[in-house]
């Protein structure tokens, strides 16, 4: 009888975390649904990587993610800003550029205000395609004054998005007020 | 008395004087790699500036308590990089500063020639290269006015991604090498 009020008992605490749970997911479902544009899914994989830092530093929390996008999309959705910070290697440059998809990682940075940004590295090889990039994570911006980069605490409205690279030296997306910008620290690896 | 002269170029007199600055006795990475052969130098002609001091030794000091964990070998934007034994490409990705990495597993050693503009043509995951065969390109490092190759060796006793961010201070996987003896050695 014990066992059976036992079981009764975690059935229903069961039933009201789950419960709870789907609350709590209602809650970000429209930033984590694939969205969809001509009957195509604009993202494969979908990584978040925080829900609670303020990048643009408007206050509000922003959601930053790793994301995949679909192999046959040809063209972003319009509400999606596209964003290119990192320069054309002079090899790419004087090739004709198209979007690309498919295996490529971007950084997808949905603003407390609904505005959402994808960063995405024109480039053939994209650094947030390395190994080391998977460890992609955010620093706050008050953490800023201790990695000793002057430049980019001035520059950054809020917590940087830090792109580890393959050579050991983390680098860094940020928000300028306009745009997102990269930066690089001028260390050799 | 060498006086700077403001330029950080290979032959600037400033470079020179920061190299010195920066020279450490630090001990390299246990060397434990049997070189059975002879094995090439990566690049055509050796630099004057040598790979075995200054910021361009294995081990010398970066910032963020960082050590270097390859050899530096100095050579202009565009110079050839040649395999320095038989092997087979691994991947090709972006390093740093706009330029690339190719690792190449060697029969005695795993090799990441990094700083490379471009691998050369059919250099692509999975294809075998011979010795001596050109692999790729040395690439400039965007914003810091030099150029070299960044080689560094693992003796392929471990496995998984050569960049292992918590491995202080060279942030790389447990089985990096030295390359000096090797490449003292290569011709």
């Amino acid at each position: 009888m014990m066992n059976i009020n036992f079981f009764g008992f975690c059935l229903l605490f069961s039933c009201v975390a789950l419960n709870a749970c789907a609350k709590t997911e209602n809650v970000t479902e429209h930033i984590l649904d694939n969205k969809e544009t001509a009957n195509e899914v604009v993202f494969v994989t979908r990584k978040v990587i925080s829900r609670t830092h303020d990048i643009d530093g408007d206050g509000k929390n922003d959601v930053v993610e790793l994301v995949n996008i679909s192999e046959n999309l040809q063209a972003l959705p319009s509400d999606i800003i596209l964003d290119t910070p990192w320069a054309l290697t002079d090899e790419e440059s004087e090739k004709p550029y198209q979007f690309k998809n498919g295996s490529h990682n971007n950084v997808l940075v949905t603003l407390g205000n609904s505005k959402q940004f994808l960063i995405h590295e024109k480039n053939e090889v994209s650094l947030l395609d390395t190994e080391a990039a998977q460890e992609i994570n955010i620093s706050g911006k008050s953490e800023l004054g201790t990695l000793e980069l002057p430049e980019l605490s001035a520059k950054a409205k809020g917590d940087v998005i830090v792109v580890p690279t393959e050579a050991g030296i983390d680098t860094f997306l940020f928000w300028n007020g306009n745009a997102f910008q990269s930066y690089e620290p001028l260390e050799l690896p | 008395m060498l006086k700077p002269d403001g330029r950080i170029d290979p032959g600037g007199k400033t470079i020179q004087l920061l190299n010195q600055k920066y020279v450490t006795n630090n001990k390299p990475a246990t060397q434990d790699v049997h070189v059975s052969g002879n094995i090439k130098f990566p690049l055509k002609t050796r630099s004057p500036s040598s790979y075995k001091s200054g910021m361009r030794k294995f081990g010398s000091n970066r910032s963020g308590a960082r050590k270097h964990a390859g050899c530096d070998l100095y050579a202009p934007i565009g110079t050839p990089v040649y395999a320095m034994d038989d092997g087979e490409v691994g991947s090709f990705y972006a390093f740093y500063l706009g330029t690339y990495a190719l690792e190449i597993t060697h029969p005695d050693f795993v090799a990441r020639y990094g700083e490379l503009s471009k691998a050369a043509p059919n250099v692509k995951k999975g294809a075998k290269v011979k010795k001596g065969q050109l692999i790729g390109y040395v690439g400039a490092l965007k914003g810091l006015n030099m150029s070299m190759l960044h080689l560094e060796l693992y003796s392929g006793k471990s496995t998984g991604s050569l960049t292992v961010r918590g491995n202080k201070p060279y942030q790389r996987r447990a089985d990096l090498i030295d390359p000096t003896p090797i490449l003292d050695k290569a011709i």
